[in-house]
């Protein structure tokens, strides 16, 4: 029985929630957390962590967060709550983390990485660097694809070509775009040539980029292989109803004795976040991703959900427009670090997850330094530096935003934070379709809030963001000192002499200020009690390989 | 009676036609783009070629005339063209989305029924007695609970806390019936309240309205029971409004479902239309629409029909 004080708490519970949550998601757009924004390129890949494959892989500690473990009975369905449809199973196609997810269980690539953004073996079990521009992958025995036909060579040459090829869709094309020819030596050893010598080359093959499809069935579905995908994995594709459910079943033949443990997982769309947190609570599904942050400090105490957060996972920031308006004056653009309130952001938006933030480089990456914090609230600096702008005030602008509440939240407190020295902006929200298409391609904005996922190597989003015409260099910034430094990076292969650059991309930023990072999001999921082995990876991504019910 | 029905389903062209004029203006004076869409953050990983071809396959470099020329062309031959973002052909896409929101809607007039006649009647009956404002009060809250806040308390309570039903998704009556009806129970709960409330209140104003006819009057002179005069003399003739209500309330029923699809996850028609339109895939949203019109517009000649037979007085010529 509820008592009355209990019954009112989770009456205003669920209305808060609900008014927050579900009206958003009910327009159409997923809601609360990590929410739609460039559907960020954070990663994917397959199977288990740091194990190396050719043992057989250990089982995962289970989280400290967990409860208890029971014993976990080896099969079961394991049903997962996603925010959005995963549309397709190529990995050509689009970037959103659902996707990926069902993508990675049934594709695996040619390397995987560990924390630290390190390459290990995968279906490559070594690999060797001959000159500076090439690598020799050498692939493991006896690996079949879900049709019977064998993973060789020609097999890893042909995908890789096609994700290079740049008349078939491939939206990760750009983090290969070094790549300068793959050769097939023998049946099992691939050589793949860079143009350039470039430190991270092979990292992207860990990903997207390297996944090993069947020829056979590109050939048979062509357009259609994202609703027809075979791969390698630990689970083979069953069955796809768009918006209803995906199920994926144990590959009896996985390559890895014993593995998977699962034998079917479920994948479900729910688009509302509070429907998709009580079907975690009643049962119905075992993990949830996307928890809603107002929910989280109500749930701790709960003893039906685990909540699992991660941090690394993404940096969001505020960005203008360097070619036109106050946003193309540097002191303009410097005055917003000082006058901006991380830590109220962090508090009230983001209620208490991830961390404040001053650089691009995320916390767990060797190279983040948790020490970086070059400016501070501070009003006066912030006074000097419009005065020294010669901006005039008060300045009157729009500022548009995503559907996303989160977003639109983080808005409204720069833009109290604006009002306090006379730089005053209204808030128009737009829908993505509509955001895109203005801060991509036109310089019909001021200022903005946009985002980056986790990717195991810097210059996976250095380089997007900051080189001049990166493809997501929405400043439309250019420097050619930013420019060098970002180049050098990709070529010093010592890891400290690197860190100094990463320093003085740093700092670079911070001083032109094209864009100021103001948060590490956390990637934060629900998992119902009866799930184990689960490892939750800075990308989001979960490998099912080592899941287990218990 | 037959040359009517010529002439009203002759009608139904020009209301099709006009709104899918519409329609396709406003959804391409929206801005953003499907190619774009398509891109999403990565535009500059695919090559401009590519995005032309893209383009010109959807004939989305064409002048908006030409586009609604050939499209309409595509229509008239049964061709609903292909999704821009799926590839797939838009019939495939669409046809496995009707079930579920056909059957929700169904379900959803079914529950306005059982619950806005008895209520109805029953407020009619016994005017300003406590029965009368209980049947007010609750068609107030009714037709004021938004759909999103009834889903979710229904959701708390129904499925958390008592554990009665599933949360949410979607399971077809062609695989296991009764988990079917389950699953589409609050869904259709949700939807058929407001709408119960709305006929409720058309109910009980239809009714009062007839029971002060004289005809009425004459019933109960003659000394016909109450119960007889009611059912058998003044509930058909009052529950006209009622079945005008039900048929505009097509339209409602089908703007709903984009909202409780989406929170009870099921794989309906309203979810795919805002999916659609987020995603500027104009080919889905334009059948969609065009369903939806052709739906609302056979549903109002069904309302005109079955007046007809209610009140023979009403000649439909």
């Amino acid at each position: 029985m509820l008592t009355r004080r209990q019954f009112l708490g989770h009456v205003l519970g669920i209305g808060g929630a609900l008014a927050g949550t579900s009206l958003l998601a009910a327009c159409g757009q997923p809601a609360a957390a990590p929410p739609t924004a460039p559907p960020a390129k954070p990663t994917a890949a397959p199977a288990a962590p740091a194990a190396k494959p050719t043992e057989a892989p250990k089982p995962a500690a289970a989280p400290p967060t967990q409860a208890a473990p029971a014993a976990a009975k080896p099969g079961g369905t394991l049903v997962v709550g996603f925010s959005i449809d995963p549309q397709s199973m190529d990995p050509a196609e689009s970037g959103e983390p659902q996707a990926r997810m069902v993508r990675g269980s049934i594709h695996e690539a040619l390397i995987d990485v560990d924390e630290q953004g390190k390459p290990i073996p995968w279906l490559a079990d070594s690999w060797e660097q001959t000159d500076p521009t090439t690598y020799v992958f050498r692939l493991r025995q006896g690996i079949k694809f879900h049709d019977g036909t064998t993973l060789d060579a020609e097999a890893v040459k042909l995908n890789i070509e096609r994700m290079a090829n740049p008349d078939l869709k491939n939206i990760w094309r750009s983090e290969i775009a070094q790549l300068d020819k793959v050769e097939v030596v023998d049946s099992s050893t691939v050589r793949v040539k860079a143009k350039a010598a470039f430190v991270a080359f092979i990292i992207p093959f860990y990903d997207m980029n390297g996944m090993a499809r069947s020829p056979a069935a590109m050939q048979k579905w062509g357009t259609d292989y994202g609703i027809h995908p075979v791969g390698t994995g630990p689970f083979k594709f069953i069955e796809y109803t768009k918006d209803n459910q995906t199920i994926l079943e144990r590959n009896p033949d996985y390559w890895v004795k014993d593995k998977p443990n699962l034998e079917r997982i479920v994948f479900r769309p729910i688009p509302a976040s509070g429907t998709r947190l009580t079907e975690l609570r009643s049962g119905g599904i075992h993990i949830a991703e996307d928890m809603p942050f107002q929910d989280l400090e109500r749930l701790k105490g709960a003893s039906d959900v685990v909540v699992s957060e991660k941090t690394g996972f993404r940096v969001d920031w505020l960005f203008f427009n360097t070619q036109a308006g106050p946003g193309s004056n540097k002191q303009f653009r410097q005055a917003w670090g000082w006058l901006m309130d991380r830590d109220v952001i962090q508090s009230v938006v983001y209620k208490n997850t991830g961390s404040p933030a001053w650089d691009l480089l995320l916390p767990g990456s060797p190279y983040h330094d948790p020490n970086y914090k070059p400016t501070s609230r501070n009003l006066d600096k912030a006074k000097d530096l419009l005065a020294a702008s010669g901006v005039k005030l008060p300045a009157e602008f729009t500022v548009y935003v995503h559907q996303d509440p989160v977003r639109q939240q983080v808005a409204q407190i720069l833009q109290a934070n604006g009002a306090e020295v006379g730089v005053g902006f209204n808030i128009t929200v737009e829908d993505s379709s509509a955001w895109f298409a203005r801060h991509e391609n036109t310089t019909d904005f001021t200022m903005g809030l946009t985002w980056w996922g986790y990717r195991p190597d810097p210059d996976q989003y250095l380089g997007v963001n900051l080189v001049t015409k990166g493809s997501w260099n929405l400043p439309k910034y250019s420097n050619p000192e930013m420019d060098r430094l970002l180049d050098a990076q990709r070529v010093e292969g010592d890891q400290a002499s690197r860190r100094k650059l990463m320093r003085q991309i740093a700092e670079l930023t911070t001083e032109d200020s094209p864009l100021i990072p103001f948060h590490y999001g956390s990637n934060i999921k629900g998992l119902s009690p009866k799930v184990q082995g689960f490892v939750h990876r800075p990308d989001g991504l979960i490998r099912f390989l080592d899941v287990r019910l218990g | 009676m037959t040359k009517y029905l010529l002439r009203r389903l002759l009608a139904t062209i020009p209301v099709v036609v006009v709104t899918s004029i519409i329609l396709f203006v406003v959804m391409r004076v929206l801005p953003g783009d499907p190619i774009i869409m398509i891109a999403g953050e990565a535009q500059s990983d695919i090559s401009p070629d590519l995005l032309e071809r893209l383009r010109q396959e959807n004939d989305l470099d064409k002048p908006i005339y030409v586009q609604y020329v050939t499209w309409a062309r595509k229509i008239l031959s049964g061709d609903l063209g292909r999704s821009i973002r799926s590839r797939q052909p838009v019939i495939n896409v669409l046809v496995p989305r009707l079930l579920p929101t056909i059957q929700i809607g169904l379900m959803a007039w079914l529950t306005a029924l059982i619950i806005a006649i008895p209520v109805g009647v029953m407020s009619a009956t016994s005017p300003n007695s406590w029965k009368d404002w209980l049947g007010t009060v609750g068609a107030l809250v009714g037709a004021a609970m938004p759909y999103f806040l009834l889903g979710g308390v229904l959701i708390y309570v129904v499925a958390l806390r008592l554990r009665w039903l599933p949360a949410s998704g979607y399971v077809s009556p062609l695989v296991d019936p009764l988990q079917s009806l389950k699953v589409s129970l609050m869904p259709a709960v949700t939807l058929g309240l407001g709408l119960a409330a709305v006929t409720t209140r058309q109910a009980r104003s239809g009714l009062v309205e007839v029971l002060q006819q004289p005809y009425v009057t004459t019933a109960r002179a003659k000394g016909l029971r109450e119960r007889r005069v009611i059912l058998g003399h003044a509930f058909k003739n009052g529950m006209l409004p009622v079945v005008t209500i039900l048929g505009i309330q097509l339209g409602n029923l089908l703007g709903g479902a984009v909202i409780t699809e989406t929170i009870f996850a099921v794989p309906g028609t309203g979810r795919l239309l805002v999916e659609a339109i987020f995603s500027r895939d104009y080919a889905i949203v334009q059948a969609v629409v065009l369903l939806i019109s052709f739906a609302v517009v056979f549903a109002n000649l069904a309302v005109d029909l079955v007046y007809g037979y209610l009140d023979p007085r009403i000649r439909l010529s």
